[in-house]
């Protein structure tokens, strides 16, 4: 049975809709962002971890040959050595495929029977596993890339390898299924087919394992250790599955911490509703309490509603969230293709746990947000005929939590520092403590501004000014929601404009060389590679270039696990391209060819705690090679890091001809596209290498740096939506409350254009107010974020740069912002009848 | 605004000829076919019970609402012919209310509550105000704020807005509702002191025989139409 209590206080809200609509709507718009953010976050991410499951199946070693290969002799002997042992045979390459618009296509050649939980084994019903056991030319791969391709699941396509052509019959996966994921340029083929058309017969790319996690594992892994030769590695795939996700996970805090904040904004909004709903019911609160009525009864029926309020917005922000999340999934797909992993997902994901996990935050946060309003109810006195003062009126609650708020933070950040989530926590904590002291600012400044407003002329400004110098004005929590947002945005905009700045400067410096070489991406790496060699002989030849510098990059297996190696020729101008942050750099040029030591980018450096002295073990062709670190530079280009030798180093230790990318420097007074276009005419035209200008390659890299924070740019503008919302919402609410005050004027003779001015000067100082709040509160956000949040989840130092066009702009954007609030309410005001003064007497 | 010495003073403040209303129009008739005339400086009380139209009847003198038959002249203008922002500016420069319930705006203090009705017409006065606030004895409550007043004290800064900017027609609609028998008594007198001496008309709606008997003249609303009382 529901309690008379509960019955009074939905009475109440069904007969007034929109007082709760105001905490409806904010919770739904935070839910609806929140909801977004996460599902196509998870989406992208399962799309990888299926599409990883799919093609390593459960497997967690892997043996690898240091030059690439195996003898497919070592497979049979493990298989007689360890008859136990759970091993696939795999072998990689790149073939050009189609008939129409023949492509590079990668190829995962599979052994059937011993395949590990892949999908051979998984799905041979439908993906055409009998025919592989039977010996036809036949390959699994994706609908879309079937789709590409021109042809029909089942329908055969001509491949062209190094080992000659074939036509395979082609099968789709069953699209339906999301745990089986492969990617677009994918085919999976028999091994021994794939051996054929690759030109690798006899040889294996790697050899799969599933071990256990146990005492019998490691001593498996110990033996197979012992009986691999030189030349050979036994990797472990779960590890370096964890570090390629850890990185994306710092990606995905940052989205989930900006997402919160609209979350945060709409506690606002509820908070705001909460205790309006309180102010005006106190009068029949205390009724209540003189019926008999106890305050854990109101402090309980007053959460109850808040609940209430929370579950209907929680289930509109889920339907709403599902339309914001299919545009969101497309922004964050690209960004994480671009950096972490490759991502086939365009349909969001949901599931029963994450749309719980949604709903009841809308609930809880509904709940905490009405806590000091219940509590405030619960106090109210028997029988008085006054409404209870607003909770925005005193200083000294609000200035004591936010002190009690930003100490916490402080201290919490002390404790634990160097934890993503506790830096998100502390600044999380010191937002709420600034959003605290909006409130009781906005009645004290507006009431100065008030009293200065002496003119005739201006007196609807002034009107505006006391309204919100009112104590009980609703404005003061839009105020700071407003303010919140705003500074969150601006603070992501200069921690932004800060890294744009320094990766700008680190591409000044770093780019030496007035031109660049690289091979067409849609190349297989090796073929890339060996074209560029080839280029560089030439080059070598060419008479008239000042220098060649050239990289190779290489995953290396190390004593830190897989780690990014590059390979630099450096030519001397090209030296001064590197910052050091740590060691000299006259020292390290050097040591930097003749002995056995690295330069470590920043990020790799912290990432793994090294300084110089600090030593790091390579696998090479020749076994562990140990090499010393001697210098530190700054790198923006990953945040995994990169560890640098020179090429002579890598020569001495591994057998790599081919080249990852080559630069150009002229001569002196030589003109770049006069020597671009002899350059491609020394490659061929058919070679589709590009050749990018200095500045080419600076706009490029811009380019990317600015679609990587088009989703954060997104995220802030959504935060100032759901705060210009809650403003509109306010002064709806206002109107609804005051709606007498304004007749009255009305009545008086003031004009639709007098209220109108009213209105909009409310709402011009509630941006003013909230900016003046907001600017330097971004500006320390920034600081926050570069100094601290940046340096954790990405370990990149930067310089900071407050640009004054941000600052500006955000405070034009904020009148803006107050500005369109006004007009819809100015509108229902104006019709506002005089009348209503005498009818309702 | 009025004076008490323009020629707007040998005037009729009120012509009102063959009012009437409907809601909606097709109804019964709130008024019918009703005629008043009220002399300048007169203080007349309207009568009524409850849905009798005295509220409706106030809102046309008012110039809330344009008459929907009839004519009806205020301080000699034709409200007829007056569209909204017409009529809003003859509210803001003619008249002056007094409602039931006070309605000061509560984030302006006593002097500028008072002082609003000039602010609306670009006026500046403050001897205006002060003499009209010591008139109604309640200079000494200017600076503060209408929560902290009582019934009477809100009344009295109501009645000296309704008077700031020298309307030609005050309109009070039970003035006294909201007040004590004892604090009536005074308001009434007061209102009638004040506005004699501004050369004010009053026109006053109310359901209090004891209100009604300090004015000039006292109409009884029934059945949409005046009735003099004797």
């Amino acid at each position: 049975m529901i309690p008379p209590l509960w019955k009074i206080l939905f009475a109440y809200l069904y007969r007034r809709p929109w007082q709760g609509a105001l905490g409806v709507f904010g919770i739904a718009l935070g839910i609806a962002v929140v909801m977004a953010v996460q599902v196509a976050q998870s989406s992208a991410r399962r799309s990888f971890e299926a599409a990883e499951l799919t093609l390593a199946g459960m497997a967690t070693d892997r043996i690898l040959g240091v030059s690439g290969h195996l003898p497919e002799a070592l497979f049979a002997s493990l298989c007689l050595q360890e008859p136990e042992l759970k091993a696939s045979p795999v072998v990689t390459g790149h073939v050009r495929g189609g008939d129409a618009n023949p492509r590079w296509l990668r190829v995962h050649g599979l052994d059937p029977v011993s395949a590990v939980g892949r999908i051979t084994t998984t799905q041979a019903a439908d993906t055409g596993l009998p025919a592989f056991l039977l010996g036809q030319a036949a390959g699994v791969a994706s609908g879309s890339l079937l789709r590409s391709l021109g042809s029909a699941s089942s329908m055969p396509v001509t491949i062209e390898g190094p080992g000659g052509s074939v036509s395979v019959s082609l099968h789709s996966l069953r699209e339906t299924d999301a745990n089986l994921i492969l990617p677009e340029d994918l085919i999976v083929l028999d091994i021994a087919l794939a051996q054929d058309v690759l030109g690798h017969s006899g040889r294996l790319s790697y050899i799969d394992l599933v071990i256990h996690d146990d005492a019998q594992g490691d001593a498996l892994r110990a033996r197979i250790r012992k009986r691999l030769k030189a030349g050979f590695e036994l990797r472990d795939l779960r590890g370096d599955r964890v570090a390629r996700q850890d990185l994306g996970r710092a990606f995905e805090t940052n989205l989930t911490a900006l997402s919160l904040l609209s979350l945060m904004v709409g506690f606002f909004l509820v908070y705001n509703t909460a205790n309006f709903l309180v102010v005006q019911r106190s009068v029949l609160f205390s009724r209540l309490r003189a019926l008999g009525v106890r305050r854990r009864e109101i402090f309980g029926g007053i959460l109850m509603e808040s609940a209430a309020l929370g579950a209907l917005g929680g289930l509109m922000g889920i339907l709403l969230g599902l339309l914001l999340a299919r545009f969101l999934l497309g922004l964050i797909a690209g960004t994480v293709g671009n950096f972490y992993y490759t991502v086939s997902a365009t349909e969001p994901e949901l599931t029963v746990p994450l749309l719980a996990m949604l709903w009841s935050l809308a609930v809880i946060t509904s709940l905490v947000a009405a806590v000091p309003a219940a509590w405030r109810a619960a106090r109210v006195r028997r029988l008085t005929t006054r409404s209870i003062a607003a909770p925005t009126l005193s200083w000294r609650l609000p200035l004591s939590l936010a002190g009690v708020l930003a100490l916490s933070a402080l201290l919490f950040h002390r404790i634990a520092a160097a934890r993503l989530w506790v830096d998100f926590a502390a600044m999380s904590l010191m937002l709420v403590a600034v959003g605290l002291l909006v409130s009781p600012l906005m009645p004290t400044l507006s009431g100065m501004l008030a009293r200065r407003l002496e003119s005739p002329r201006w007196w609807p400004e002034r009107l505006g000014a006391a309204n919100l110098s009112r104590a009980d004005n609703r404005s003061g929590v839009a105020a700071a929601a407003l303010c919140l947002a705003a500074a969150v945005s601006l603070g992501m905009q200069v921690m932004t404009a800060s890294f744009r700045d320094s990766v700008d400067r680190w591409l000044g410096q770093l780019l030496r060389a007035d031109g660049y070489v690289s091979a067409p991406e849609s190349l297989p790496t090796p073929l890339a590679e060996a074209s560029l060699a080839s280029l560089y002989v030439e080059l070598g030849r060419y008479p008239l270039l000042s220098a060649i510098s050239s990289v190779l990059q290489r995953e290396r297996s190390s004593s830190l696990g897989m780690l990014a190696v590059t390979a630099y020729e450096l030519p001397a101008q090209a030296r001064d391209g590197f910052e050091f942050l740590s060691g000299n750099a006259t020292g390290i040029w050097a040591h930097w060819e003749g002995e056995e030591v690295f330069i470590a980018s920043e990020s790799l450096a912290r990432r793994h705690g090294l300084t110089p002295g600090a030593t790091v073990t390579l696998e090479t062709d020749h076994g562990a090679q140990t090499f010393t670190l001697i210098g530190i530079y700054r790198d923006y280009a990953s945040e995994r890091g990169t560890l640098a030798i020179s090429r002579q180093t890598s020569s001495r230790h591994w057998q790599d001809s081919g080249y990852s990318g080559l630069g150009i420097y002229l001569r002196e007074g030589d003109e770049w596209h006069k020597v671009r276009d002899k350059i491609r005419a020394l490659a061929g035209e058919q070679s589709g290498i590009r050749l990018r200008s200095r500045e080419e390659i600076r706009l490029l890299s811009l380019a990317i740096f600015d679609r990587t924070f088009a989703i954060t740019r997104v995220l802030g503008l959504l935060a100032l939506l759901v705060s210009l919302a809650g403003l509109v919402g306010a002064l709806l609410a206002q109107l609804l409350e005051r709606g007498r005050e304004y007749s009255v004027l009305r009545a008086l003779g003031c004009s639709r254009v007098d209220l109108a001015r009213v209105l909009s000067c409310q709402t011009l100082l509630t941006g003013m107010l909230a900016a003046l709040v907001a600017l330097p509160t971004g500006a320390t956000l920034a600081w926050f974020l570069v100094r601290v949040i940046n340096l954790h989840a990405f370990g990149w130092t930067m310089d900071m740069v407050f640009p004054p066009s941000l600052f500006a702009g955000m405070f034009v954007s904020m009148l803006a912002a107050a500005t369109l609030a006004s007009p819809y309410p100015a509108l229902r005001l104006g019709r506002i009848a005089p009348a209503q003064a005498l009818r309702e007497e | 605004m009025n004076d008490a010495s323009s020629p707007l003073a040998a005037l009729p403040a009120v012509v009102a000829r063959g009012l009437t209303v409907r809601y909606p129009p097709e109804t019964r008739a709130v008024l019918s076919d009703l005629d008043l005339e009220v002399m300048t400086g007169r203080f007349v009380a309207i009568l009524g019970r409850s849905g009798s139209g005295k509220s409706t009847l106030l809102n046309l003198l008012g110039a809330m609402e344009p008459p929907q038959e009839g004519s009806l002249q205020v301080a000699g203008k034709d409200l007829a012919g007056l569209d909204e922002a017409g009529r809003t500016l003859f509210r803001r420069q003619h008249l002056g209310f007094v409602f039931q319930s006070f309605n000061l705006i509560p984030v302006l203090d006593v002097h500028r509550n008072v002082a609003l009705p000039l602010a609306l017409n670009g006026l500046e006065d403050g001897q205006r105000v002060t003499e009209l606030l010591a008139a109604l004895g309640i200079d000494h409550l200017a600076q503060r704020y209408p929560e902290t007043l009582s019934g009477g004290e809100q009344q009295r800064v109501a009645i000296a807005r309704a008077l700031a900017h020298r309307p030609a027609l005050v309109l009070a609609d039970e003035p006294t509702g909201n007040l004590d028998q004892e604090t009536s008594r005074q308001v009434i007198e007061l209102m009638k002191q004040v506005l004699a001496r501004e050369g004010t008309t009053l026109i006053m709606a109310t359901h209090s025989e004891e209100a009604a008997d300090s004015a000039h003249e006292v109409f009884r609303l029934t059945g949409g139409r005046l009735e003099r009382r004797p």
